[in-house]
């Protein structure tokens, strides 16, 4: 009879983990990619047992920042730490490790953040660095969650907060290359356009290729327009505007 | 038990810009790799964004060459610092504010 009731709530147990998975699925589908964030830290809370909130963190250009969160609260208990310097969201990501608060009143390897986070509410912390040989080199990023009593966090709920630390770190790499296919096919457009003013220029004035790209970048301080809209101006009238 | 030891100040939210011992504003860097590098830095753009921008402008430097040349210090000539240069001050003038990256021309001048 033990056994069979282990074995069911092992059966629900990954039950849970599918739908977790099927709902992030479903949540990242349908999320702009900025909304992606929000969508992983909703799940996030949603998910883990004892979780109250959750953020992703990222670093980025040596700068942290939350790019998803549940609530303002969280996004504050984020910022203290980017602001003093440490505490479990920055340490996570810095040394590559799972960290897990029962109590962050007596947590000694934080002085000051837990008393910063004790007095707005926060109890209990977990925070995974998402996978970087998945997220890619050029940012790194955790996914904090937060509860409001101590001691809130079980076995369990640090297993499904790996899991989905894991799907985030899909996600946020898939964000990532979206964004990068979107900045080069924007990219792609503008360089045909310049490309054939500078062909223009070149023609038009007897110049070098550099001395073309020249005369259009002069032509965007004066104006404070983009090359590649002064570009189009270009290739439409065969001249270069003046201001 | 002590406190851990904070990050780095370059991990410092309220200044993300670049170590101590570099000026803060682009338009005070000594040459070519340090002004891309602190307009980098400032712009808050992913190097994938930065280097598509470039890249559009006739820039035929790859990813890693154009920001291991801002890091390690390495001059990549007038004409691909212009085309740097251009790019992230075009993200500034979409952000509303002015041409904060020196063009090649300009390095070693001083700000009015």
């Amino acid at each position: 009879m033990t056994e069979s009731r282990d074995g069911e709530r092992e059966s629900e147990r990954l039950q849970r983990i599918a739908q977790m998975y099927a709902d992030l699925g479903r949540q990242l589908g349908s999320s702009s990619v900025v909304k992606v964030f929000d969508a992983v830290a909703i799940l996030a809370a949603r998910q883990v047992a004892g979780a109250t909130a959750a953020s992703v963190t990222v670093l980025r250009n040596g700068r942290f920042e939350t790019v998803g969160s549940t609530d303002e609260r969280v996004r504050r208990a984020d910022l203290m730490q980017y602001e003093i310097g440490s505490g479990p969201c920055v340490d996570a990501i810095l040394d590559d490790s799972v960290l897990h608060i029962q109590d962050l009143r007596h947590d000694e390897r934080w002085p000051t953040y837990s008393r910063l986070g004790t007095e707005l509410g926060w109890a209990s912390m977990l925070s995974y660095r998402l996978n970087s040989e998945v997220t890619g080199p050029e940012i790194l990023a955790g996914l904090n969650i937060y509860a409001d009593r101590p001691h809130a966090f079980d076995a369990t709920s640090v297993e499904i907060g790996q899991l989905l630390a894991a799907h985030a770190s899909m996600t946020v790499a898939a964000q990532t290359n979206r964004q990068r296919a979107e900045n080069l096919e924007q990219a792609l457009h503008n360089s045909r356009e310049i490309g054939v003013a500078v062909g223009i220029l070149m023609a038009n004035h007897k110049l070098t290729r550099e001395q073309a790209f020249d005369l259009l970048r002069i032509a965007s301080q004066n104006t404070n327009r983009k090359i590649a809209d002064i570009a189009v101006e270009v290739g439409d009238t065969g001249v270069l505007p003046y201001p | 038990m002590s406190e851990k030891q904070p990050p780095p100040a370059q991990y410092n939210s309220a200044d993300p810009a670049a170590p101590d011992d570099q000026p803060e504003h682009p338009g005070d860097a000594v040459d070519s790799a340090q002004a891309l590098h602190i307009g980098f830095l400032r712009s808050g753009m992913s190097t994938s964004e930065l280097w598509a921008n470039y890249v559009s402008m006739g820039g035929h430097l790859t990813e890693q060459q154009l920001l291991d040349a801002m890091r390690d210090g390495h001059e990549i000539g007038s004409h691909d610092h212009d085309m740097a240069a251009q790019a992230l001050n075009e993200h500034f003038i979409d952000v509303g504010l002015d041409h904060l990256v020196p063009y090649y021309y300009q390095l070693g001048q001083k700000r009015d």
